[in-house]
């Protein structure tokens, strides 16, 4: 309710300046047929049915930005006694925030997101906006901002003679959506009722990001305390609870062009981490890095990625986590024909991997046709090997307008 | 997507620099020429909005519309294009850096992209990549390099009733320029008007694409393209760059050139 009359408030507020607000807006429909590949039982996949409409009131200085996105799966209309409601159909104002510019500062609060670090895929430092994997970002690869949850954030930079500095307040509370027990990408071990929340563990989260372009170079620095993306399971007078785990972490970012190429990395060190051990939540620590390489010449683009993590527990014994992508994709604009390939790496103890090719062809202006396949591999108990029989054949029909 | 995104920026880019081409009328030293044109005085800053008109060999035709804001730094120019049409380009956004040429530093160049809400460097080397998907090239839009070839004067034509100065230009090797792409170009300057009108650009002796200002309004003070046409002779298809809205002088704040502007976007 509080959250409600805030949002309503910020409305007010733009809505009272508005001397002659401008408005404009766009979406997208799009229906996407799903297909088993290969002979892996299970249920018809089905249709995927999703909308978007995104609209910003533009006032001077004032600018209100919404989103709203319904998803509906027929896959799991029939499906209620194995996963829960929230599978079948939703609908949600992704996006609800005010922004107001001066000529040194921005102020932005409401319901958003916000993307920290140069990664793709992989969350070095990106530590605002948990994601929704409850289809495993499937439809998302090419749209990662879906994949994010917005929250409630009040995000103020400030624009420098030499240095750009943004500091970050979020006090709603939102966690890693996890597909439900029963549905295709629901992770090993997933329980069919999840435990009560621990109350005691919320608080607010805080960050600040320090920027400045220097001698070509496009240099970030990054502080965080508060709480962990992801809910972990601990026990609380003998009762087992989900919890966020506190974490802190510094980090920095660079990007920079070498030649043909841009290289561009993010580093942090989370000096307080929780991790999720199978006596509870452990209090511990872990340094990340990420180099990446992309080039664009003649329509093609490459994007080549490789992360670490080294953890610094001695409990478990997976101290060092491996990652790396492979991304492909060329433009044949005299086709109206677009292909790409992704080849996404984990590695733990064991090595695991996805593949995803794509093909798209505009037909018409603003309506595009897709074709998606992708494959799992690896063993049961890693990343992407819990997947392995999930492999599967998207065609998606798409239309893109303007309001 | 991504390199769809990263053209459109430039694109604007070339309506901007290609009818930038000031020539003083007495010189006729075609490095001279050129060097006037790539310091022609464009006022102080430039607001535009651009249509992008790209009608392929097969009749498909895709446009795009987009906002161009375009400010001197001294020496250095900057410039941000933000893409209002069609709905899947719209809120795409690059940023642009442009040193002189004595500096012998590559553009700078930014690319917001929506879907990621982040902005990615673009590497700058090589520009003979299609801005875009269109005709026009990313060495197309730039800012004029007048070292990249060597310069005939080769005297004067008239085309549409105007006299232009024809300059012939070629890479010292005969071998194509690896960041054009180009290995042979025929330059029209109108030195009054001080323009380039046409420019036809060949590669290994084949004749691959042709400008043409289309289009030439005087607004306050400035000759200004409103309207220029890329033909692709080996693929077929043309585009069309329009400017459709132009303003010169309007105090633009250098605070909007920067990553901050790519994604509030321009009103």
């Amino acid at each position: 309710m509080v959250r409600i009359q805030l949002l309503l408030a910020l409305l007010l507020v733009n809505g009272a300046a508005l001397a002659a607000p401008s408005f404009s807006g766009k979406g997208h429909a799009e229906i996407r047929q799903q297909e088993r590949a290969g002979n892996e039982a299970g249920d018809d996949l089905g249709q995927r049915y999703e909308g978007l409409l995104e609209g910003q009131i533009n006032n001077g200085r004032l600018k209100t930005n919404a989103i709203l996105m319904g998803r509906y799966r027929s896959q799991y209309d029939d499906a209620e006694d194995k996963v829960r409601d929230e599978m079948r159909s939703d609908a949600e104002l992704r996006e609800l925030y005010l922004t107001w510019s001066a000529d040194r500062f921005e102020v932005r609060a409401g319901k958003q997101q916000q993307a920290w670090g140069r990664a793709d895929y992989f969350r070095i430092v990106d530590v605002w906006n948990p994601l929704d994997l409850r289809e495993f970002l499937l439809p998302y690869f090419d749209n990662y901002s879906l994949g994010r949850q917005p929250r409630g954030m009040l995000i103020t930079d400030y624009f420098g003679d030499t240095w750009e500095q943004q500091l970050i307040i979020a006090a709603q509370r939102k966690t890693t959506r996890l597909a439900p027990a029963g549905s295709d990408f629901a992770a090993n071990g997933m329980p069919a009722t999840l435990p009560a929340v621990n109350e005691e563990g919320s608080g607010v989260d805080i960050g600040w990001r320090g920027k400045i372009f220097w001698s070509g170079n496009d240099i970030e620095l990054y502080a965080f305390h508060g709480y962990h993306a992801d809910e972990m399971l601990t026990f609380e007078n003998a009762q087992l609870v989900r919890e966020q785990p506190e974490r802190d972490m510094v980090g920095t970012s660079l990007a920079r062009p070498m030649g043909d190429w841009v290289l561009r990395t993010d580093a942090a060190h989370y000096w307080r981490e929780g991790r999720q051990t199978a006596s509870g939540i452990e209090d511990s620590s872990r340094t990340s890095a990420l180099l990446g390489f992309d080039r664009v010449e003649n329509e093609w683009t490459w994007n080549l990625q490789l992360a670490t993590t080294h953890w610094y527990d001695e409990e478990s014994n997976h101290d060092d986590v491996w990652e790396s992508s492979v991304s492909v994709e060329k433009n044949w604009s005299r086709y109206r024909l677009t292909t790409g390939l992704l080849w996404l790496v984990n590695w733990v103890d064991d090595s695991s991997q996805l593949w995803r090719a794509t093909v798209n062809y505009e037909f018409l202006p603003q309506w595009k046709v897709g074709f998606a396949a992708v494959a799992f591999d690896g063993k049961d108990d890693t990343q992407f090997g819990q997947f392995d029989n999930q492999d599967r054949l998207m065609l998606t029909l798409r239309r893109d307008f303007s309001l | 997507m991504k390199l769809l995104l990263k053209s459109a920026a430039l694109t604007l880019l070339s309506l901007t620099m290609l009818p930038a081409f000031a020539v003083s009328e007495k010189s006729i030293k075609p490095e001279v020429l050129l060097e006037q044109v790539r310091d022609r005085d464009d006022g102080d800053d430039r607001r535009s909005r651009m249509i992008l008109e790209q009608t392929m060999s097969d009749g498909f035709v895709r446009e795009r519309e987009l906002l161009m804001l375009e400010k001197k730094f001294g020496a250095e120019r900057k410039a941000v294009l933000y893409f209002t049409a069609p709905a899947d380009t719209a809120g795409t956004g690059i940023l642009m850096f442009s040193y002189e040429e004595a500096s012998g530093k590559d553009d700078d160049q930014w690319l917001y992209l929506p879907a990621l809400r982040q902005s990615r460097r673009i590497a700058t080397n090589s520009k003979e990549g299609p801005f875009l998907g269109t005709d026009f090239s990313f060495a197309d839009i730039e800012r004029l390099r007048v070292d990249d070839y060597l310069y005939e004067d080769q005297g004067t034509v008239e085309i549409n009733g105007r006299t232009l100065h024809k300059i012939a230009a070629h890479t010292a090797n005969g071998l194509e320029n690896p960041r054009t792409g180009y290995s042979q170009r025929e330059i029209f300057v109108d030195a009054e008007r001080q323009l380039i009108m046409r420019d036809e650009f060949y590669r290994e002796g084949r004749h691959i694409k042709t400008f043409e200002v289309t289009g030439l309004k005087e607004i306050e003070g400035y000759w200004t393209v409103t309207e220029a046409v890329m033909t692709n002779h080996v693929e077929g298809g043309f585009t069309r760059l329009l400017r459709k809205e132009t303003t010169y002088n309007v105090g633009i704040a250098e605070r909007l050139f920067n990553e901050r502007t790519l994604r509030s976007g321009i009103q």
